[in-house]
């Protein structure tokens, strides 16, 4: 079966060719795209990815925890990291949503994709454990999406050794 | 009780009530008939947020609040009624008349609302460091309710000046107007019209102004922005007539991402990438100026940057379009050869036929088949002969 990979991403509407494209193109992995936390949510309910990719500047989606969450990190000035606060909600560091996060999420499993850079989020991502890190500039590759799944997926198996 | 009877009892011989309800009555409506003829698309997002009735309704109480002041002082006076009352009535006229003005200046007329968005997002910036988003997504709002041509150049044209408040700000790194970027894409995308068409001038002219600000580190909005001339660019071929007269609003667009890539040269490739598509699309609909000036500009772009494959790339691929579009489409690819050939000889490639399987390759993978067929084809064409040129024909042997 094909590793299962979960992009979640909000803005990649003028990115989806270049980005996702080589990931179609090569057919390696069974590919997901959610574009808001709410969405992210309901895809991690139901399957088990083996890779996530995710950004920091994430839309709430529907939910009202998150959209308030949302607009409280917005009057504070915090709002576009809501990625951050998810990211906490899906390693279990922060159980104040409704739903638990998935049993099977591990740092090891998660890569985050964003604009920001590594110094901006590095504090949240060591806290959780996250080491994968790729900030989104301007000349980005084809496969720049492709080689981090890639990377992922190895750093997953040579932990699992 | 007995007073309040008395007072009762006393109030409808005395008291103005008749001038009292009709001051009341003007108050509610004048307000509600501004409200009624008010623009639509200010109409719905104005009453998104309930300032308007609330504003309303807290003179509609403060009227009420003075008129049972003063019957409550011509109770206490009864020796000064008729002037207590005289005072009443002048005091809710100022009340009525203020309203009117205040209400119909304020919300009477779009461009003060939109003004007054435009204000609101900008004093954020100075207030708090940041814009407030909230303002700007209700200014995006009416835009794009608006009706195309003036109604959305007036919102347009604050889009404008909120972008050059922001992009010298001191606060300004480069990562401030993606949303506003986007807004601008959604309104003029969303409803393409002819009428838009001196509005598609307007928005390259804010997108220009994004990419040369002075002091983007990021270069968050800058992409944005880069996409945003492909995204309106293409929506300006394919879908809104272009004549003569307008072909100055596409070379505009294909200024604009020269100057990207000139400003930063790190966007090469989204700016080739960019140049491709709208190139591409300006030559399936036979807008040959800017096709040609596109194909040019890439190909100066990439002779004139640090060799990339992907750019090159972008570059066969236009070329690509050119070679198989027609006999003089054709011959123009073909003058600039000896240019291409060039940036091929400095990618370091061992042979060029690695460089179009690369090409050929970027081509695919980025969902841009029509541009890998169209690559294979001058390629084969191109190993084939090039162009089967008309030869004399040799005459039949004849048979002995």
């Amino acid at each position: 079966m094909k590793p299962r990979v979960l992009w979640i991403e909000d803005s990649a509407r003028f990115e989806l060719n270049n980005l996702t494209g080589p990931i179609y193109f090569y057919g390696k992995y069974d590919f997901q795209q959610a574009e808001n936390v709410t969405s992210a949510i309901e895809f991690l309910k139901v399957k088990e990815y083996d890779a996530l990719i995710v950004d920091i500047r994430l839309p709430p989606g529907n939910d009202p925890y998150w959209r308030e969450l949302y607009r409280k990190a917005e009057l504070e000035g915090g709002g576009e990291k809501l990625g951050i606060k998810f990211l906490y909600w899906l390693l279990a560091r922060d159980g104040s949503y409704s739903h638990p996060a998935p049993s099977w999420v591990r740092p090891d499993r998660i890569a985050v994709f964003t604009v920001e850079n590594h110094l901006e989020v590095r504090g949240n991502l060591d806290d959780l454990g996250i080491d994968l890190f790729k900030q989104k500039t301007t000349g980005l590759a084809d496969t720049t999406l492709l080689d981090l799944i890639k990377e992922l997926l190895n750093r997953k198996k040579s932990n699992k050794i | 009780m007995e007073a309040l009877l008395k007072l009762l009892s006393d109030f409808p011989e005395n008291a103005p009530f008749d001038a009292i309800i009709t001051l009341l009555i003007f108050l509610v409506g004048i307000p509600a008939l501004v409200l009624q003829f008010m623009a639509p698309d200010v109409r719905r997002v104005t009453m998104e947020r309930v300032t308007f009735p609330k504003e309303v309704l807290r003179r509609l109480i403060l009227a009420v609040f003075v008129v049972v002041v003063f019957v409550m002082l011509a109770w206490c006076l009864p020796r000064i009624k008729d002037l207590t009352f005289a005072v009443m009535l002048i005091v809710l006229f100022g009340i009525v008349a203020t309203t009117t003005v205040q209400v119909q200046y304020r919300y009477g007329w779009r461009e003060t609302i939109i003004n007054d968005l435009k204000k609101k997002v900008i004093s954020s910036l100075e207030i708090k460091g940041r814009l407030d988003n909230e303002a700007l997504k209700r200014l995006i709002e009416i835009g794009k309710q608006s009706e195309a041509g003036p109604d959305r150049e007036v919102v347009l044209e604050a889009l404008s000046g909120i972008v050059s408040v922001t992009r010298t700000h001191e606060t300004y790194d480069g990562d401030a107007l993606g949303l506003l970027v986007d807004g601008l894409v959604k309104m003029l995308v969303s409803q393409p019209t002819p009428e838009d068409t001196p509005n598609y001038q307007l928005a390259v002219s804010i997108l220009i102004s994004i990419l040369s600000a002075p002091n983007a580190k990021t270069l968050i909005d800058q992409q944005h922005a880069v996409r945003a001339l492909s995204a309106l660019g293409q929506t300006l071929l394919t879908e809104i007539v272009v004549t003569v007269g307008t072909d100055h609003i596409m070379m505009d667009y294909e200024e604009a991402l020269g100057l990207a890539v000139t400003r930063h040269p790190s966007m090469l490739t989204d700016v080739t990438q960019s140049l491709l598509e709208v190139g591409s699309v300006a030559l399936e609909h036979k807008h040959y100026l800017f096709a040609v000036a596109t194909l040019e500009r890439l190909l100066t772009i990439v002779e004139e940057n640090t060799p990339s494959g992907e750019a090159l790339a972008d570059l066969l691929g236009l070329l690509a379009h050119f070679w198989t579009d027609g006999e003089s489409s054709r011959e123009f690819a073909e003058s600039r050869f000896e240019r291409v050939r060039q940036c091929v000889a400095r990618i370091g490639l061992p042979s060029p036929k690695q460089v179009y399987q690369q090409a050929k390759l970027h081509s695919q993978m980025t969902m841009r088949f029509d541009t890998a067929d169209k690559l294979v084809q001058m390629v084969k064409d191109l190993e084939g002969g090039g162009i089967k040129k008309d030869r004399p024909k040799r005459s039949a042997k004849k048979k002995k």
